[in-house]
């Protein structure tokens, strides 16, 4: 039995537009799920709604298989770490933590035992007396951590808890959650609009989009084969390249003037279609060579790597994602291959077209 | 290494000499003057003359026209701290304070707590409840003088309704600085509630959506999210009205002129008398002088111990 079931939920503020739509997902126990999506998607509204802080429309909430529907907040058992970490401005960190035990009616030995045990684990315990104003970013983050920790819920909910830190600060941070995560054997559902932070650290993601989820797996499956051309454009950095497309005999027609003719792959039936390719898959050969001949309009110097982009068309400018540091100069002429087999087809309502079967495979090889 | 770096400039760099600085910092301090200007006038005018000329004044005799014709130093003082009638005017006027401004702050927090969520129709009665302060000491007064009209007023009416006996409001010396109080509450109670809403609109609803998953009763939410993050608005409103309740004058002037008995007899009101009915405006000056100290002191007093409760975010 799932720990958390949402069945169709839907909320609407005002019974016409629809924030949340027809979600429904089932989460195990000791998962770490992560809601994705741009911002206005509809993530912190269902975070709220799993919470009991907004009320559903319609649908089901079950929580250990009962209908958690009309239960107040407190009476899920859960904890919530909000965005701006939502502590007590006049509290100390400890009061800030012993507040959720106090409610609870836990004794005051326990209390100052597990507050102590969890700002230990944080590294808080030299500022358990100081105010939250008299703390840094990360160490506020940590304390609004700390009230989950300490609450002992097995379910936590986290809206967003690293935007306001400093980007290096998000990397620590995205480990530190993990690993804490794992040893508490916490069930967390982590709303972001950062798909790195969702690929990152997700057991499973869920990308929503204007209230609709878009598909729903582990990280790499979305990665590897995501549902549509939002999902595909959402999942990765730099995003995937797309374009649309005529599908002819061997050939594909690219934006209606650039022919690319495959090999190596039989390709989809359907006339239409657009075509996805993910940077890591297109490779730099002898000039008139591969798949493409192009000039470069940009090229950015990571370091470890070099994003190539070059002119598809007049309109459509892909990216390239080459290891160590290519010698290539902005308006040079290259040619480039793609791997054929990495391609992504999506039909006309940019939805994914199934890899060919097997059959298929043999009628092209012959 | 170090030493190199953290070495004197070179002295090739012109070093500001001492009149140089002088006369920098006199130029920025005149610019700062002349932008104050404006203001210093207008506080000049009203404000400081005023208070140096009544301070002046304290200490003469003076005419029907209010001119000094003879210096007496602090004799109007001496006389006015043996005066019985000083002394009964302080204790109403502290009295009158303790009635009407804790109730006051109790009742517009209420009411501010009442209208604070989002409901429909809402906007209607947060209009209501803030409607008092429009309205100008005189109506006020004259609406309620009307109500306690003892034969017509319809507080006997309700009164009666209810089988009380009649209560003769403004006119029994026992009664009158209650009748006045409660008139004097609800005229504050609009401004005050204003304030304390805008107060509770402030505070970050994260906070109570963070203490109803703790499980935090509404009690509980409200000493310990509501009260403390609203002390700083409280600490106001509650220095601001106690300033006002010890300079009360309007409601008593067209209520009860200080009677019956002097049982309303606040201090401003005893100044005035002082001043425009007797024509002892020395006397008055150094009474006016002496509520100026009293007020100053209250005032310095809330801010030395009370605003250490205060939590400013």
């Amino acid at each position: 039995m799932a720990f958390l079931e949402l069945i169709d939920v839907t909320k609407s503020y005002d019974g016409k537009k629809q924030v949340v739509e027809n979600v429904s997902v089932a989460i195990e126990s000791g998962e770490f799920f992560v809601l994705v999506g741009p911002s206005g998607c509809g993530k912190s509204t269902l975070l709220r709604l799993i919470a009991g802080l907004e009320s559903l429309t319609s649908g089901y909430i079950l929580i250990d298989g009962q209908v958690a529907n009309d239960w107040p907040p407190h009476a899920r058992r859960l904890s919530m770490v909000f965005q701006n970490y939502a502590l007590y401005p006049h509290l100390t960190v400890e009061q800030n933590m012993r507040i959720v035990l106090q409610a609870q009616k836990v004794p005051k030995e326990e209390q100052r035992r597990r507050c102590l045990e969890a700002a230990e684990m944080l590294g808080l315990t030299d500022v358990l007396g100081r105010k939250p104003r008299e703390l840094s970013g990360g160490q506020r983050q940590r304390v609004a951590l700390g009230r989950a920790i300490v609450a002992r819920t097995p379910l936590c909910l986290m809206d967003e808890p690293l935007s306001n830190l400093d980007a290096k600060l998000r990397a620590t941070m995205r480990v530190e959650l993990r690993r804490l995560q794992r040893q508490l054997g916490m069930t967390v559902i982590y709303v972001t609009h950062d798909q790195t932070e969702a690929m990152t650290m997700a057991d499973r993601v869920m990308i929503l989009r204007a209230g609709h989820p878009q598909q729903v797996g582990a990280p790499l499956d979305i990665y590897n084969h995501p549902a549509n051309t939002f999902v595909a454009s959402f999942v990765g950095t730099p995003p995937m390249n797309l374009a649309e497309a005529h599908v002819l005999e061997h050939s594909l027609l690219l934006q209606n003037e650039r022919p690319v003719r495959l090999m190596r792959r039989p390709l989809p039936k359907t006339e239409r279609v657009t075509i996805g390719l993910r940077p890591e898959h297109i490779h730099r050969v002898a000039l008139g060579d591969g798949h493409v001949t192009a000039s470069i309009v940009h090229v950015e110097r990571l370091g470890s790597e070099t994003l190539v982009t070059f002119e598809l068309t007049k309109q459509i400018h892909w990216t390239a994602r080459w290891s160590g540091q290519a010698n290539v100069t902005v308006g040079e002429v290259a040619s480039f291959s793609f791997d054929e087999h990495a391609l992504h087809f999506f039909d006309g309502h940019s939805k994914r077209i199934g890899p060919p079967t097997r059959r298929e495979e043999e009628a092209f090889e012959r | 290494m170090n030493d190199r770096v953290s070495s004197p400039m070179p002295s090739a760099w012109p070093v500001p000499t001492q009149p140089t600085v002088r006369r920098t910092a006199m130029k920025a301090w005149m610019e700062g003057m002349v932008y104050l200007l404006p203001s210093l006038l207008l506080f000049g005018v009203f404000l400081f003359y005023p208070l140096a000329r009544t301070l002046y004044l304290s200490m003469f005799s003076t005419n029907y026209q209010g001119a000094p014709i003879r210096f007496v130093g602090w004799a109007h003082f001496a006389a006015l701290f043996q005066d019985e009638s000083f002394w009964h005017s302080v204790k109403t006027t502290f009295f009158f304070a303790a009635l009407t401004v804790p109730t006051t702050v109790a009742i517009a927090f209420c009411l501010a707590l009442l209208v604070h969520e989002k409901r429909k129709g809402i906007g209607i009665f947060r209009t209501l409840f803030a409607s008092t302060m429009g309205m100008s000491v005189a109506v006020a007064s004259i609406i309620w003088m009307f109500m306690y009209n003892p034969a017509i007023g319809i507080m006997n009416r309700l009164l009666s309704a209810l089988g009380f006996p009649a209560v003769s409001w403004l006119l029994d010396p026992d009664t009158a600085l209650y009748a006045v109080a409660i008139a004097t509450i609800w005229m504050n109670i609009g401004f005050t509630f204003l304030l304390l809403l805008a107060g509770l609109q402030n505070i970050d609803p994260s906070l109570y959506e963070s203490a109803r998953i703790a499980g935090l009763s509404y009690w509980r939410q409200l000493w310990t999210v509501s009260v403390p993050l609203l002390s700083p608005t409280l600490f106001f409103v509650t220095t601001v009205s106690l300033i006002q309740a010890l300079q009360t004058f309007g409601q008593i002037d067209f209520l009860t002129k200080g009677g019956p008995v002097d049982a309303t007899n606040v201090f401003v009101y005893a100044i005035y008398r002082e001043a425009f009915v007797n024509y002892q405006f020395g006397f008055a000056s150094a009474q006016a002088i002496v509520l100026f100290v009293i007020i100053a002191a209250i005032t310095f007093l809330q801010f030395r111990f009370a605003e250490r409760k205060v939590h400013y975010q």
